[in-house]
């Protein structure tokens, strides 16, 4: 059997064993190791599995997964979503559809400081969901928002999967942050631009709150500078290149976590806080250290630089492969989650578009580019029908409202996803502008 | 889709479940208070560069050794709340008990492949304490680290084994 042909019969059998409800990180791994045995033998196998673990989990760029997790998780064991929820809603809540503009601003800003889509989601919405529903805004409008919403948290900086996807690909994280800020911030922007159309097309769904006084506001606003100024010096010194991005999360964890102290976070508030974060870095660790073993099995077949090869000499529009991958994450979106997505595909994806011209970008710029927009399409996963990651937490908190409706709700900001995959993927600058003049 | 995180959980009410939750979750805090001093001594390295232009010496290596132990202590947690993600879309159809069976199958290949790493792990540590093997500036053996995550693994396969022992058990009901 040929390199390409094991290969793809030990991915087959990745897949059975996926759809067999085996835990992702162990099928990775159990089909890694057997396809390695299969070419190599055991003893190099045995071999490589002795310093596999070490090997990957002290690499210096993944501490800030753990880091972030917990300061994510401090983030909101502090009640600082409620703060920033209240200081939106006091800016902008009395427009029509506004506090759930509101809710959009407040993912965001929590996203600046959490790396995760789903933690955002539960945070954000466990804050919202009772509010919109006091205001009655619309059941589908309310859960739309915060399923679409929690996806800020990993589309801004901060971002889990996009730490993971710069160790896979060697590229910069500093850099792939920086480049994630722009397309970002147009999602917020796409999304808040969505409700505003939607409130217009049916005006009862966000009925506007009441005014809120200056004070009031003025006391909103006091309540969340310290985010502010955490967010400020975590991202900011990472563009500013003044630390390391694992310095970066040290410092948010610790700041976060002596925040949450001032605000009254107690030792069981802090082991709570732990316990959350350990399970999330668990999560990911396994994960990558099955992807790991995977990959090294991908590599011995040689399956990905001959794929790369094949379809670089084939001629096939770039644009067409392009857009093959993206409907290909967005049909695994809707069984899997976005690292382990992210994980699975990139080792293959990667070298493919390396091969390819896009736009005339050079190699660095275009791993970049395609960082971003696989950032953003894994995360439409995370809305889509049938299965949503995010719309099955958001309709979980909301008790009462049918799934149906609350996938229906997403649609409008499917719509605006939609439109900014066009965007960046037509237009890298948007991606790439601000890298090259924060490194210059 | 995968498993819900946000889903309660209890602790086990059986002896080998109460034994293997309570080091699990212990695990968990010693792994998460090696995290809270890394980002301290992280903070300290900072101060102490801009202050007197120096970091504390070997401040990466502390925190690769660090990071390394903390993670390898969380795995065990997150197989007793289940949060080891899989994807259940094709399965949802299915009966419980058939379900059950199922989740026992994967769990018990977890637990062989955590039984499988601790091996190779042990082997490792010993291989480069023989090759005296240690970081750059501080010269901490690495073999510590090893040594660290060695429980970790093997509470990893302790939790697996439970959970299959269980969805099993459950399933034959």
């Amino acid at each position: 059997m040929s390199g390409t042909a094991t290969g793809v019969a030990f991915l087959s059998a990745l897949f059975a064993l996926l759809a067999l409800r085996v835990p992702i990180a162990v099928a990775m791994f159990a089909t890694g190791a057997a396809g390695y045995v299969t070419l190599a033998g055991w003893e190099p196998l045995a071999n490589y599995l002795k310093t596999a673990a070490y090997g990957r989990y002290s690499v210096y760029d993944l501490t800030v997964v753990p880091l972030f997790l917990l300061m994510g998780h401090f983030a909101s064991g502090s009640g600082l979503s409620r703060s920033l929820f209240r200081a939106a809603g006091a800016f902008i809540g009395h427009h029509r559809g506004g506090v759930a503009m509101a809710a959009v601003g407040a993912c965001a800003g929590f996203g600046a400081i959490c790396g995760s889509s789903l933690a955002t989601a539960a945070t954000m919405g466990q804050v919202a969901l009772p509010e919109l529903r006091r205001l009655n805004y619309s059941p589908a409008l309310a859960t739309g928002t915060l399923a679409a919403g929690g996806t800020l948290g990993v589309l801004i900086p901060p971002s889990i999967v996009l730490v993971i996807y710069a160790i896979l690909t060697e590229q910069n994280i500093a850099r792939l942050f920086i480049a994630a800020f722009v397309p970002g911030s147009i999602a917020a922007a796409g999304y808040i631009a969505a409700i505003a159309i939607y409130v217009r097309l049916f005006p009862g769904a966000g009925p506007a709150a009441p005014r809120a006084p200056t004070a009031e506001r003025l006391r909103a606003l006091l309540d969340v500078w310290p985010v502010v100024l955490i967010f400020v010096v975590v991202i900011g010194g990472i563009y500013g290149g003044i630390f390391t991005p694992t310095e970066a999360a040290a410092v948010g964890t610790l700041a976060m976590g002596l925040l949450a102290a001032a605000r009254g976070m107690r030792l069981t508030g802090l082991a709570q806080c732990i316990y959350g974060a350990a399970e999330a870095t668990g999560m990911i660790f396994l994960i990558l250290l099955g992807a790991d073993v995977l990959n090294v099995f991908l590599a011995l077949t040689q399956m990905p630089a001959e794929l790369a090869h094949w379809i670089g000499a084939s001629g096939l529009p770039p644009m067409m492969v392009l857009a093959s991958m993206i409907a290909l994450y967005i049909a695994l979106g809707c069984v899997m989650d976005s690292l382990s997505m992210i994980l699975l595909t990139v080792p293959i994806f990667f070298p493919i578009v390396m091969g390819l011209d896009y736009w005339g970008l050079g190699a660095t710029d275009k791993a970049i580019w395609f960082g971003i927009i696989a950032l953003m399409v894994v995360e439409i996963g995370l809305i889509t029908p049938p299965v949503g990651m995010n719309v099955y937490i958001i309709n979980s908190l909301a008790r009462g409202v049918p799934m149906a409706v609350t996938f229906r709700g997403v649609v409008p900001f499917l719509v605006s996803d939609a439109l900014r995959v066009v965007l960046v993927v037509s237009f890298p600058t948007l991606s790439l502008a601000l890298v090259h003049v924060l490194s210059r | 889709m995968t498993e819900p995180l946000w889903r309660q959980l209890g602790a086990p009410r059986d002896v080998f479940g109460r034994v293997v939750y309570e080091l699990a979750r212990w695990f968990a805090l010693a792994g998460g208070a090696v995290l809270v001093a890394i980002s301290a001594m992280s903070v300290a390295s900072i101060l102490s560069r801009w202050l007197i232009g120096r970091p504390v010496l070997g401040d990466f290596e502390l925190v690769q050794l660090g990071c390394a132990v903390s993670v390898s202590a969380f795995l065990p947690w997150c197989q007793m709340r289940r949060g080891h993600v899989l994807v259940d879309f094709f399965t949802t159809g299915l009966r419980p008990r058939d379900r059950a069976l199922l989740d026992g199958a994967g769990a018990a290949l977890l637990a062989a492949v955590a039984a499988l790493l601790t091996w190779r792990i042990a082997l490792g540590g010993i291989g480069i304490r023989q090759a005296a093997e240690s970081t750059m500036l501080l010269g901490v053996p690495v073999w510590i680290a090893y040594a660290l995550m060695l429980p970790s693994f093997a509470l990893l396969a302790l939790t697996a084994a439970h959970t299959a022992w269980s969805e099993f058990g459950g399933a034959a009901k």
